[in-house]
């Protein structure tokens, strides 16, 4: 009986073991990053194939800050960034590998700011965005936004602090290092904010724009009030009219070389941006 | 009252009363019992509804594109095989012995008693507290990375407790008297366990095989922070496809593939959930089924 | 094969003390993680502030984690007080009124809901559960505390009944027919005679439901709306410490200050729900300890 099982777990063993063995014949290229990247970043890989077979990519998540440490501790190639990289995170890698660490805008990422599908309201400006979020915010009502707003109470939604999307948007709105106002529900994810917003006639939310439904209202944004507002389109994006729009990044150490060079040469270029439009992920650079 | 009279023998009103106390109590608990099965029923009815138009061989056989949005799941599903597989490889022996050391050597001191203790704070550990210890103990300390190994060892102390509980139970089934007479034989401590106890409680010992099985597919908090990729590009030629990952890599699992689809892939089609939410349950809902047989046919074989 | 005997012995008992070295590598590893932060942090702001603000690349943070205990516990109680009555109905019925035949169908069943894993119960929290409360119960959210115990109540539900009705069956025979032989209803004898007598098991059933419920992650995640807030009423989304940690673990770079306070909130976590399951344990021991002597 013994003998079974010893037979059993070897057996086990043994069909677990090729799972060890790296194929050596096969270049790879590792990214990790950026949770708003990530999806493009599969989707590329995915095209890739087409392009080199030989190679394999492997996308993580782990965020901006996490990718960095990563890049930064020599464990992958390239980090997906939804923020340019802070000069201390850039000082840490030039320390450690006497290289600098080098910037390639691969997309740029069009945050919209949602309200409910009944909403009057068609535009918003930050400055506006700025007092609904705010700490000890005196708006609470719609008609407080605008005159001539909904009289209901304002419910306001946003993604967590900490997520690339909620930092941003934060940062750009309410300022950096002033403090968000208490009560924010704090969706976990795209869906959650969508969800809610269908259902609830009163909130306003933003997110990447990808998330945009029939059942939801994209408000136009302005710069400052009276300024005219403009609809997260994909030239203003780039253009940097429309306000809450940013560039996402792939970070190397170093000019990129090799596999990584080839790669990020053909997310750039024309074919690698189509995908960018067809996957309706982020917005091309062109 | 009036049939009372003409039948002596008849319940008297007091019985009467007592009956239909009874009844309201049995109707009562019945109607508790129905409150809990009912919405449950109706749940996973509903799951299969919405996610039974998507289940196809295609589905179960391609790999998600697109970050989740199209193509099928046959990524995330060897994931969660190569995933279960590993963690068995590692908790199988160490919990197997582990229920022998406890039923067979132990002594009846302090010792034993803090072993109990622990594994039963062991399955009391919150999940995400798991997770923790994976990040902080395989991913940091022993430079396993974000991997499938630092998963399924995660996994593996996570459901450490589940079999050292049923092989100790299924040895405890075993009768003193069947030791004693191999003893007697003059057969050593180590091979009674090998030709007689173990033998007739390997079926209990497989049931706790296969709940381990059970509860390493179905999480997805200790895999999310040890090694459970969102997104993955994933090979599609031939001897890749079925084996797609390494020790060493990020993978995909099933659990994790729903948490993701559930949350972050924009314009995600609903009945595409509901597919891996059906899938997922219909996985977890078999094997605990083949343990639940399993239980059963050993209860109707034991010779004594 | 007396050659092997010994360092099979020797390799049995390194196995038997495999979930003591768990154990204790889960504390000394999640400590390891969490000490540079355990001399910084204010412990008085910790209990006792509200306000969550995570450290971003190098800014001071705040860490108020009371609206997230709060939280844990108002979740965890709430599906207890649903979770709890139902589930010792049922176990009084099956184990007092059903048939063999509809007592065990019942009890596969439970064992089956048991194994349900908890991503799918999140995932019908976010899809089933929330439209239903914001058409029915005037949410605003649908994501919110009633949801999260809801779900939360159906997954511990077949915990409670599984204890619950094992402290029943282990009442003697000769308690139930003393009581109906006094002229108790069988009401009166579940009421007053079996509840007492199986006091402590049933204790034990609600603590380990509680101690579940605290503890679980990925449904409480997807369903109960992730906003850091002291709930006033049940249909106020709320975040939990679990919930915290699974949603920000991803973000937060080894190293950082945020990184650290997540790991000192695992051990809060870890601290809650050992003490719940010992204590329920030594409940259960007392049980015991009783019915033998």
């Amino acid at each position: 009986m013994t003998s079974k099982i010893l037979l059993l777990s070897v057996s086990l063993l043994a069909l677990s073991l090729p799972s060890c063995k790296k194929d050596s014949g096969k270049a790879t290229l590792k990214m990790a990053g950026s949770t708003t990247l990530a999806p493009l970043a599969t989707v590329w890989a995915e095209a890739y194939r087409k392009v080199n077979p030989e190679l394999s990519i492997s996308v993580s998540g782990g965020g901006s800050g996490g990718g960095i440490t990563e890049l930064t501790e020599g464990r992958i190639d390239i980090c997906n960034s939804s923020r340019p990289m802070k000069d201390e995170e850039k000082k840490k890698i030039k320390d450690k590998f006497q290289k600098d660490a080098v910037e390639t805008a691969v997309a740029y990422d069009a945050l919209a700011v949602y309200v409910g599908k009944n909403n009057p309201l068609s535009e918003i400006s930050i400055e506006q965005l700025k007092e609904i979020y705010m700490e000890n915010s005196a708006i609470k009502t719609w008609d407080q936004v605008a005159p001539g707003g909904l009289t209901t109470e304002i419910k306001v939604l946003g993604r967590e602090s900490n997520s690339g999307t909620g930092e941003y948007f934060m940062e750009a709105t309410v300022g950096k290092g002033n403090k968000a106002r208490a009560g924010i529900a704090e969706m976990n994810s795209s869906q959650a904010v969508i969800d809610t917003l269908k259902t609830t006639a009163n909130a306003i939310a933003y997110d990447g724009i990808a998330f945009k439904t029939d059942d939801v209202k994209v408000l136009s944004l302005a710069k400052k009030k009276g300024e005219p507002a403009v609809a997260p389109s994909a030239d203003d994006a780039r253009s940097g009219k429309y306000p809450l729009a940013r560039k996402l990044y792939f970070y190397t150490v170093g000019e990129p070389t090799g596999a990584a060079k080839a790669f990020i040469d053909w997310v750039t270029s024309a074919e690698g941006q189509a995908i960018v439009n067809s996957s309706k992920l982020a917005v091309s650079l062109k | 009252m009036h049939s009372q009279a003409q039948n002596p023998f008849g319940p008297t009103p007091y019985e009467r009363k007592k009956e239909r106390a009874s009844l309201i109590a049995k109707v009562v608990t019945f109607v508790m019992s129905m409150a809990l099965v009912i919405p449950m029923l109706l749940i996973i009815g509903l799951i299969f509804v919405k996610g039974w138009s998507v289940i196809s061989v295609d589905y179960l056989w391609e790999n998600p594109r697109g970050g989740g949005i199209a193509g099928g799941i046959w990524g995330p599903l060897i994931g969660t095989f190569f995933l279960t597989l590993t963690c068995l490889v590692i908790v199988a022996p160490v919990g197997v012995l582990a229920g022998i050391y406890l039923n067979e050597y132990a002594p009846d001191n302090r010792a034993t008693r803090a072993i109990m203790i622990a594994v039963t704070s062991l399955a009391g550990v919150p999940s995400i507290v798991h997770a923790l210890f994976g990040l902080g103990a395989f991913v940091v300390a022993m430079h396993m990375g974000k991997s499938l190994l630092a998963a399924a060892c995660t996994l593996a102390v996570m459901t450490l407790p589940v079999i050292i509980t049923s092989t100790r139970e299924a040895l405890a089934a075993v009768p003193r008297n069947f030791r004693e007479a191999c003893w007697n034989l003059g057969a050593s401590k180590w091979q009674t366990i090998r030709t007689i106890v173990l033998p007739n409680s390997i079926s209990g010992i497989l049931t706790g095989v296969i709940l381990v099985v059970s509860r390493a597919a179905g999480e997805t908090a200790p895999i999310m922070l040890t090694g459970a990729a969102a997104y993955l590009p994933l090979p599609e030629n031939m001897p890749d496809k079925l084996m797609p990952y390494y020790l060493g890599d990020q993978f995909l699992a099933l659990a994790m593939h729903l948490n993701v689809i559930a949350r972050d892939v924009p314009n995600m089609p609903t009945e595409m959930k509901f597919g891996s939410a059906l899938v997922l349950l219909c996985l977890i809902l078999l094997i605990n089924s083949l343990a639940i047989i399993i239980r059963v046919q050993l209860r109707r074989r034991k010779r004594w | 094969m007396d050659r092997l005997e010994k360092p099979i012995e020797y390799l049995v008992r390194l196995c038997g003390w495999s979930s003591i070295i768990s154990v204790a590598a889960i504390f000394i590893f999640i400590f390891r993680e969490a000490a540079p932060v355990i001399s910084k942090i204010n412990f008085i702001e910790f209990f006792t502030s509200t306000e969550w603000h995570p450290s971003k690349h190098g800014e001071p943070g705040e860490y108020g984690a009371l609206a997230l205990i709060v939280g844990n516990f108002a979740v965890a109680g709430v599906a207890m007080v649903m979770a709890f009555p139902l589930g010792l109905g049922a176990a009084v019925f099956i184990s007092e009124f059903a048939s063999p035949k509809v007592r065990e169908t019942l009890k596969i069943g439970i064992e089956l809901l048991a194994a349900v894993p908890s991503i799918v119960w999140g995932f019908i929290g976010l899809t089933v559960i929330s439209p239903l409360l914001v058409d029915h119960a005037g949410a605003e959210i649908g994501t919110n505390l009633l949801n999260g115990s809801i779900i939360l109540a159906l997954m511990s539900v077949p915990l409670i009944v599984s204890i619950s009705e094992d402290a029943l069956r282990a009442v003697p025979d000769s308690y139930r027919e003393a009581g109906l032989a006094l002229g108790a209803n069988k009401w009166e004898m579940v009421a007053r005679v079996l509840f007492p007598a199986a006091k402590n098991g049933l204790l034990a059933a609600c603590m380990l439901g509680v101690g579940r419920a605290v503890g679980e992650t990925m449904a409480v995640l997807l369903a109960t709306g992730n906003t850091n807030q002291i709930p006033h009423s049940l249909i106020d989304p709320i975040k939990t410490l679990t919930a915290t940690i699974a949603s920000e673990m991803n973000d937060a770079a080894r190293g950082e200050e945020h990184f650290q306070v997540l790991f000192l909130l695992g051990i809060l976590l870890l601290v809650i729900t050992c003490t719940i399951n010992l204590i329920a344990d030594l409940v259960i021991k007392g049980m015991k300890g009783k019915a033998n002597a």
